[in-house]
């Protein structure tokens, strides 16, 4: 075990986390073609629901739930009242609307909990390190990397082996397509567009105990979820993980090769990758 | 050309009976009016929240001294100093303002000196960017604070001293001009005391993950993790330090520490065992804080953070010249502020004439663990505290005396 | 008004001219009234990337940036360098387009705004990675203003103001000029069907490239007057939420309307002014007022006017623009 397999273990495990946060951008811009700026206040809600829901009950998983529950709420009622307006305008419209609405979530959040940055616990069970060698490795962030990774394979099922998947991968190509066929798009559009934002929520939910809870963490969410649904390639669903992998690898191999530009090093990353493969690695739209 | 001269170029036939209810008005005195800059939105508004405790703190304390009210106004810079520069210049011009007190970054405050400065005001401020007492400088601001060179060596040095065994040190540090600052000056402490400083990790301003840097920490055989940098980049560190389990090899020391804030973000299960330097501490006794705690627990029900602590300071120290003083104009309050001696929050303190620095306590206070705490907010032991600022002769500040 | 391209230049021109007059009564002071016409003529030559060319753009705070670093350096090196400051800073606004744009115009749709995302975090790290330069995230600062002559006829702030009102004033009526014409038209084109354009014979990207140097210099031009408002260049003027903040105004108002990128700016710094003052969670309000917009006001602010304008002229409220 050196660092820099040490590095890379760490990179991974933040890399899980990203493509959590980035496969529901992924599939709304991939179906929906929606450029969806509220994408990092829906991570931010997701981590905040975490901690007041699991702070009250006192449990974590239902701390979890609430993340993943209350943040899809939000997508959905966010789809149907606001977006389903806007799928025929140019995308500087979904971006206005978008923006607005992390601008309200934000500062509903700052109204309900105050802008301090809050400690969320990490869950009694999941503290402490495991020895690799001389480097210890935090059992919650392994824990972290172990649910994404399921909750990946139960995407894949999803969008590979079940009819709603086979939908949204039709609409995706053709959304005209779909009510061709029979299918209630709106439905389609609302579901898929809840399912993305609670799958930025329960990353938020899975985050806090490794980042903490502040205001400012959706600004951030938001850039970061772009670069790796665009290095890996819009409307794919290996994009978001192999993409997210690497941004998650590069961060943490620069800080001990290039430590100042560790941060930039994600977006040259990122250029450099569509230099080369101008729709990302694997991008079909 | 601003809304008044318009108005009153087009109102000339209204403004004689609009003269005689002024005069009537003037009979009483003209409230003081003092500007609180600070970030009341956006991503810095935690330090607007607590700031405006403080400054309200002070005007319940000094009461009706003045023997006129006090008109308290904020500017809401929104955490960017250019819109900071702008309102700041929007008070001068139109309002006549000339008393301001805050600033959420030294970003701020050092672009708000500078127009400030301009127009001859008088301006307090509590950021921690040497440069505010250093080479920039100007007769108009006053710094409550200590700056870089106070810091580290209220902290390292009686800790380097006590613990003979740290022979090795490794540096985590912010990429930018403060963290820069602190390095070097932590560099000219560990020098003479022959330790080593075994290496250094640079992270940029926008750093999140320190999972990295904290690899090549562990790895380099340090005794001690000395923490460089501000802010957010602070309580990401140390979060992830102790995730980690870094305490367990080596002491954590952190040079730059907001307090209370800061605590509460953290937890006692984070913070237990590490060392830190603070501006202010709720727990520290002395007349001057006994007398802060008294009026802001009784009005506000909690312990005061440091913005709180540093506002009601600076606000206090601005009303009681301008009663020294006996007038408020700026002239007048920079004579009364230079060289006034007076009990402060940490303790004797004292404003320097050459630089406008005030002369205060820093503090080196240990993390406690939960079992320890005696109440909520009882998160740290004081160990030691120093006035170490940088002297006359090594100091940038070329002000000329008025 | 909303379209430049059909308005009389005599109507486009007064308007310019009335809100650079209007401005300090509307926005209360002096200095307002500089930030709206500055961000005013920022997201007017966003408009120009996005509403003509069809390219989004996340790095025009490194282009507003590269012109307040700009002017701030070569007026702290040679403060009798004066007004000449400015269209050196837009120069350097425009060469650092060009670089942007090399990158961007290659890609197509989102990879294309992705890059100038890119660019635009690749700036920020610039400008804090030489501090002796920029100040890192201090700023710089004691930046000296140029020298007008009117300072002591209106003193020195309505004296800035006049120069930043000449600049906006020229600046609109260079991006309306070049708008207007062929450059313009063949811009739409591309914006319209890019392969139509270039099966018509239209190299797409060279085009583009141009759309990004005009654009990038006419930002930093307005980068460098708001360090001279300012005195001071600080690090916000280059980073994200610089550009965030122009694209939010250039859409808001019109992606299409050079004088509706103005109201976009003047109805952002209005409520953040404003609203600021009376609740610590005003950028509630402000989203709101953007889902609003999007919803009843499709064409921006200019389209609402453009509808009003219609409305009281007893004419039927068709939208004329696409």
């Amino acid at each position: 075990m050196n660092i820099y397999l040490f590095q890379a273990l760490n990179g991974l495990g933040v890399g899980m986390v990203y493509f959590l946060l980035s496969v529901g951008l992924s599939i709304i811009f991939g179906l929906l073609g929606v450029v969806n700026f509220a994408h990092g206040a829906l991570f931010l809600v997701g981590a905040y629901a975490a901690m007041s829901v699991g702070g009250a009950t006192g449990s974590f998983v239902a701390g979890l739930l609430a993340s993943f529950v209350v943040v899809a709420l939000i997508g959905l009622l966010g789809e149907r009242l606001l977006l389903r307006h806007t799928y025929g305008m140019p995308h500087e419209a979904q971006i206005l609307i978008t923006v607005g609405l992390a601008f309200v979530l934000t500062e509903a959040v700052v109204l309900l909990f105050g802008p301090e940055p809050r400690q969320v616990p990490v869950p009694e069970g999941l503290a402490g390190v495991l020895m690799l060698g001389a480097y210890p490795v935090p059992i919650y962030r392994v824990f972290v990397a172990g649910v994404c990774a399921l909750i990946g394979a139960a995407l894949w099922l999803l969008f590979e082996r079940t009819l709603f998947g086979a939908r949204v991968r039709a609409g995706n190509e053709s959304a005209r397509m779909l009510s061709l066929l029979g299918i209630r798009v709106k439905r389609v559009y609302a579901l898929t567009f809840a399912l993305g934002a609670g799958l930025a929520g329960l990353a938020g939910g899975l985050a806090a105990p490794l980042r903490g809870a502040d205001p400012a963490m959706g600004a951030e969410a938001v850039v970061i979820a772009f670069v790796v649904v665009v290095l890996g390639g819009i409307g794919s669903f290996s994009g978001p993980l192999v993409g997210g992998l690497l941004i998650g690898i590069t961060q943490s191999m620069m800080s001990t090769l290039w430590p100042e530009g560790a941060r930039l090093a994600i977006f040259l990353l990122m250029a450099a990758t569509l230099l080369f493969l101008p729709k990302g690695l694997f991008g079909r739209v | 050309m601003d809304r008044r001269s318009l108005l009153s170029v087009a109102g000339i036939s209204l403004a004689a009976p609009s003269l005689i209810v002024p005069t009537l008005v003037r009979a009483q005195p003209r409230p003081f009016v003092y500007h609180s800059v600070n970030a009341f939105s956006g991503p810095f508004a935690v330090s607007g929240k607590y700031s405006d405790l403080g400054v309200r703190a002070a005007l319940k304390a000094f009461g009706n001294d003045l023997g006129r009210a006090i008109d308290y106004r904020r500017i809401d810079t929104e955490g960017n100093p250019a819109i900071a520069v702008r309102k700041v210049q929007q008070a001068i011009g139109q309002d006549q303002a000339r008393h301001f007190g805050g600033a959420a970054l030294s970003n701020e405050a050092l672009a708000i000196m500078k127009e400030i400065g301009q127009a001859g005001g008088v301006y307090l401020t509590y950021v921690g960017a040497d440069e505010v007492t250093g080479r920039d400088c100007n007769r108009s601001t006053f710094r409550w604070s200590l700056p870089t060179y106070g810091a580290v060596h209220t902290v390292l040095q009686p800790l380097l001293q006590q613990n003979p065994k740290w022979k090795r040190i490794y540096t985590i540090t912010g990429q930018y001009v403060f963290g820069e600052a602190l390095l070097r000056n932590a560099k000219a402490v560990m020098q003479p005391q022959g330790v080593q400083h075994i290496g250094n990790s640079y992270h940029a301003l926008a750093e999140k993950e320190f999972s990295g840097y904290l690899g090549n920490a562990m790895s380099s055989g340090a005794d001690v993790l000395l923490v460089l940098n501000f802010g957010a980049n602070t309580l990401d560190l140390l979060r992830q330090a102790a995730a980690f389990g870094i305490k367990r090899r080596m002491a954590v020391v952190v040079v730059w520490f907001s307090g209370l804030d800061t605590f509460q973000a953290l937890g006692a299960d984070v913070t237990e065992g590490m060392y830190f330097g603070l501006q202010y501490w709720h727990g520290q006794d002395t007349p001057g804080n006994r007398a802060f705690l008294k009026v802001f627990r009784e009005e506000f029900k909690e312990n005061p953070r440091f913005y709180s602590a540093a506002d009601y300071q600076i606000a206090m120290l601005m009303f009681d010249a301008v009663r020294r003083a006996g007038s408020d104009t700026p002239a007048e309050l920079v004579k009364a502020l230079e060289n006034h001696r007076y009990e402060g929050l940490t303790g004797e303190e004292e404003i320097r004439a050459f630089d406008h620095q005030v002369v205060k306590n820093y503090l080196l206070v240990r993390g406690k663990g939960k079992a320890a705490m005696k109440d909520a907010d009882d998160y740290a032991d004081i160990l030691s505290t120093t006035r170490a600022v940088v002297p006359q002769a090594a100091s940038d500040c070329k002000m000329t005396p008025a | 008004m909303s379209d430049p391209t059909s308005s009389s230049p005599t109507g486009f021109y007064l308007a310019v001219a009335c809100m650079a007059l209007a401005m300090p009564l509307l926005m209360g002071s002096a200095s307002s009234a500089a930030a709206v016409l500055v961000f005013g003529i920022a997201a007017a030559a966003c408009n120009l990337l996005l509403g003509y060319a069809g390219q989004l753009s996340f790095a025009q705070g490194a282009f507003f940036g590269a012109g307040s670093y700009g002017a701030g350096l070569l007026l702290k090196a040679w403060p009798g360098l004066g007004v000449a400051a400015l269209p050196l800073a837009a120069l350097a606004g425009a060469s650092v387009a060009a670089a942007v744009g090399l990158l961007s115009v290659r890609q197509r749709g989102i990879y294309g705004v992705m890059i100038t995302l890119a660019m635009g975090q690749l700036a920020f790290f610039a400008a804090l990675s030489f501090p002796q330069l920029t100040g890192g995230e201090n700023g710089l600062l004691d930046i000296p203003r140029p020298v007008t002559g009117l300072e002591g006829w209106l003193g020195p702030e309505v004296a800035h103001y006049v120069l930043v009102a000449l600049g906006f004033a020229g600046a609109l009526a260079l991006l309306r000029r070049v708008l207007r014409s062929s450059f313009g038209r063949i811009l739409d084109a591309i914006r319209e069907n890019e392969v139509r354009a270039a099966t018509a014979g239209y190299d797409v990207r060279r085009f583009k490239l141009l759309a990004f140097c005009l654009s990038g210099g006419v930002t930093g031009l307005a980068g460098a007057l708001y360090a001279t408002q300012l005195r001071s260049a600080p690090l916000s003027s280059i980073d994200l939420a610089t550009s965030e903040m122009i694209l939010i105004m250039s859409i808001l108002g019109g992606r299409r309307s050079l004088p509706g990128a103005v109201l976009g700016a003047m109805a952002m710094t209005l409520m953040a002014e404003h609203l600021s003052a009376w609740w610590p969670r005003w950028q509630m309000l402000v989203g709101m007022v953007l889902i609003g917009a999007v919803l009843f006001a499709p064409n921006g602010l200019a389209g609402l006017a453009a509808r009003w304008r219609r409305r009281l002229a007893g004419g039927p409220a068709r939208e004329a623009l696409p």
